[in-house]
């Protein structure tokens, strides 16, 4: 199966020097990994900027459970060797969703609609188990901040965070990059809505204030005074 | 705002904000009880795409308060929900949307709330079986590739850029891409429950002088922290760690802070925080307490660390862009507005 991720730009520098390869291979079986070794699922899915829905990125999902109800990811441009860290995202079940402030949740997301129309999915892993998951992922809400602009071509993570949001309607995901993905992961969007059709969303439905309350949000950067130092005592060290 | 009373639109009094009004005792041709509450007005919404001013009487009758809200006791409003019936859901817009920058900016804390406690202990249920075991089916047909690229632990400490007597100790979990360009996963310890608190990239400084300068004012330098026995490889003796160290004390980061631990959050709450790298500065010295209890878990000694890095050379110049604060005194902090959504003409 052609897992290759569609062409993007090399990340500038010099290649790896083998003394800092060495080192590295050595660090990677000596130190301890728990929290990466905590990540257990990779799930594919779209995310669109919240103040552009026209920038559509392919968004790849390493995930792991802090318990039942709260979810972190990696969240990466490809399922590759090479793929780049370009954001995070958290998945919180809707009892933990209602509890944030309504300041907080037009920055989530609602999972129903893309779990249903079959566009998120966990790449090797057969329907029947896939739908297993798929059937707690679809009562979540998601909060997804990308730092890599890796759709307009940056080389590296420049600029402010950007939230994302996800699919909540048809006709929102861009075709070619829905078909790019269905030949590449040898998948079919259509027939995984045909097999999804018993899942249901959040049991009090979709919260209005999530997926931006309908709005677009844009993130901007602001210089802030920083407190004086406090009369704490400090150590020179 | 003004309302006509006679047209099933109802009389406003108050206006909270540019978008709400409190409206009082105003009567309507289809509802039998007088109306009080909060209505908002709204372009559009994921569910009622009319713009117009929607009224929800409060009475009994027909309407719920969602009980988790009632605990916003300092709330100066309430949502309250329309259940229609046996239908399920919400109708229509119904609690005031506050995107004003006081609260969803990363510099305030946020207002009272659940997600917010003591311990700052994490909400929810233990793990399930059943969760376990589709993780497990899944690891064993899925490649895991990106994450399996890390393969460096460093333990350090950094401050928050808009506070920086706000200090974390931080778990980097590290992929070197090339020998200019790391991206690490950073989390609030090294064991299976350690949140993911953020996102730090480290470039050399070859590539940090080819950013713009409003770019490089959002990183730090690192080797203040470096040389000083801070930043730590965990489990790695001393002199295996110097070749690394090399390299990396000429490097910038820019290390975006995601979940706000050290408030108390529970969950992650607000916008990414810019953070920055303790300094030789008096404001950006870390806390003797958080250094001595970090080298107390790992048992190494940062007093000891710093003296076998002493003969360490030094970055000959660090660009006066970097650690913004130290030459301007001011921090960075992220806003989120409310703003036309950019679309294809599809239904947002």
């Amino acid at each position: 199966m052609n897992k290759m991720a569609t062409s993007h730009v090399n990340v500038p520098g010099e290649p790896t020097e083998t003394g800092t390869a060495l080192l590295e291979t050595a660090t990677g079986t000596i130190q301890g990994f728990q929290p990466i070794n905590n990540i257990h699922q990779h799930l594919c899915a779209f995310h669109f900027y919240a103040h552009d829905m026209t920038r559509q990125v392919e968004a790849h999902h390493f995930c792991g459970h802090l318990n039942e109800d709260v979810r972190q990811c990696l969240i990466y441009d490809s399922p590759n060797k090479d793929a780049r860290l370009i954001g995070i995202e958290y998945i919180v079940v809707e009892s933990l969703f209602l509890t944030l402030p309504d300041d907080e949740k037009p920055l989530w997301h609602s999972h129903e609609f893309e779990v249903k129309g079959g566009y998120l999915f966990m790449p090797g892993v057969p329907g029947i188990v896939e739908r297993q998951d798929l059937k707690q992922v679809c009562k979540t809400y998601g909060k997804v901040i990308h730092f890599w602009q890796v759709d307009r071509g940056d080389p590296l993570p420049l600029g402010i965070p950007q939230i994302m949001m996800a699919l909540t309607r048809p006709g929102q995901l861009d075709e070619n990059i829905a078909k790019d993905v269905e030949k590449r992961f040898g998948v079919s969007f259509e027939e995984q809505r045909e097999q999804r059709k018993d899942l249901s969303g959040p049991d009090h439905g979709i919260h209005p204030l999530a997926n931006a309350a309908g709005r677009g949000l844009k993130t901007e950067l602001r210089e802030v005074d920083i407190p004086p130092a406090t009369s704490m005592p400090r150590v020179f060290v | 705002m003004t309302c006509n009373a006679h047209s099933s639109k109802p009389v406003c009094s108050d206006v909270l904000d540019e978008s709400s009004v409190v409206f009082n005792n105003l009567k309507s041709k289809s509802k039998k009880h007088p109306m009080h509450g909060i209505a908002h007005v709204s372009e559009s919404t994921d569910y009622e795409r009319t713009p117009s001013l929607t009224a929800w009487n409060t009475g009994k009758d027909d309407i719920s308060l969602i009980s988790i809200q009632k605990s916003f006791k300092e709330a100066p409003r309430y949502s309250c929900y329309h259940k229609k019936g046996q239908k399920k859901g919400y109708k229509g817009i119904h609690s005031v949307l506050y995107l004003n920058r006081s609260m969803a900016s990363s510099d305030k804390k946020p207002g009272p709330t659940p997600a917010i406690g003591p311990g700052s202990t994490l909400p929810g249920k233990p793990t399930t079986l059943g969760s376990k075991l589709i993780e497990s089916g899944a690891m064993m047909l899925q490649s895991m590739a990106p994450v399996r690229q890390m393969n460096l632990h460093a333990c350090t400490f950094a401050l928050y850029g808009h506070d920086l007597s706000r200090q974390i100790e931080t778990h980097h979990f590290i992929q070197r891409i090339n020998q200019d360009f790391l991206q690490c996963a950073v989390f609030d310890s090294d064991k299976p429950s350690a949140r993911l608190i953020g996102v730090e990239y480290i470039v050399s400084d070859n590539i940090f002088e080819t950013l713009p300068s409003e770019e490089q004012k959002l990183w730090h330098s690192h080797a203040y922290e470096i040389k000083t026995g801070l930043w730590t490889l965990p489990g790695m003796p001393e002199l295996l760690q110097d070749p690394e160290h090399k390299s990396l004390t000429k490097t910038y980061g820019k290390f975006w802070c995601t979940w706000q631990v050290d408030r108390g959050d529970r969950l992650p709450l607000g916008l990414p925080s810019l953070m920055m790298s303790p300094q030789a500065v008096d404001i950006a010295r870390v806390n003797p307490e958080l250094v001595k209890r970090r080298d107390r878990k790992y048992g190494v000694s940062r007093g000891d660390a710093k003296e076998s890095r002493v003969e360490m050379a030094e970055p000959e110049w660090i660009n006066p862009n970097a650690d913004y604060w130290k030459q301007h005194g001011k921090g960075f902090a992220i806003d989120v507005v409310p703003v036309e959504m950019k679309s294809s003409g599809a239904l947002i």
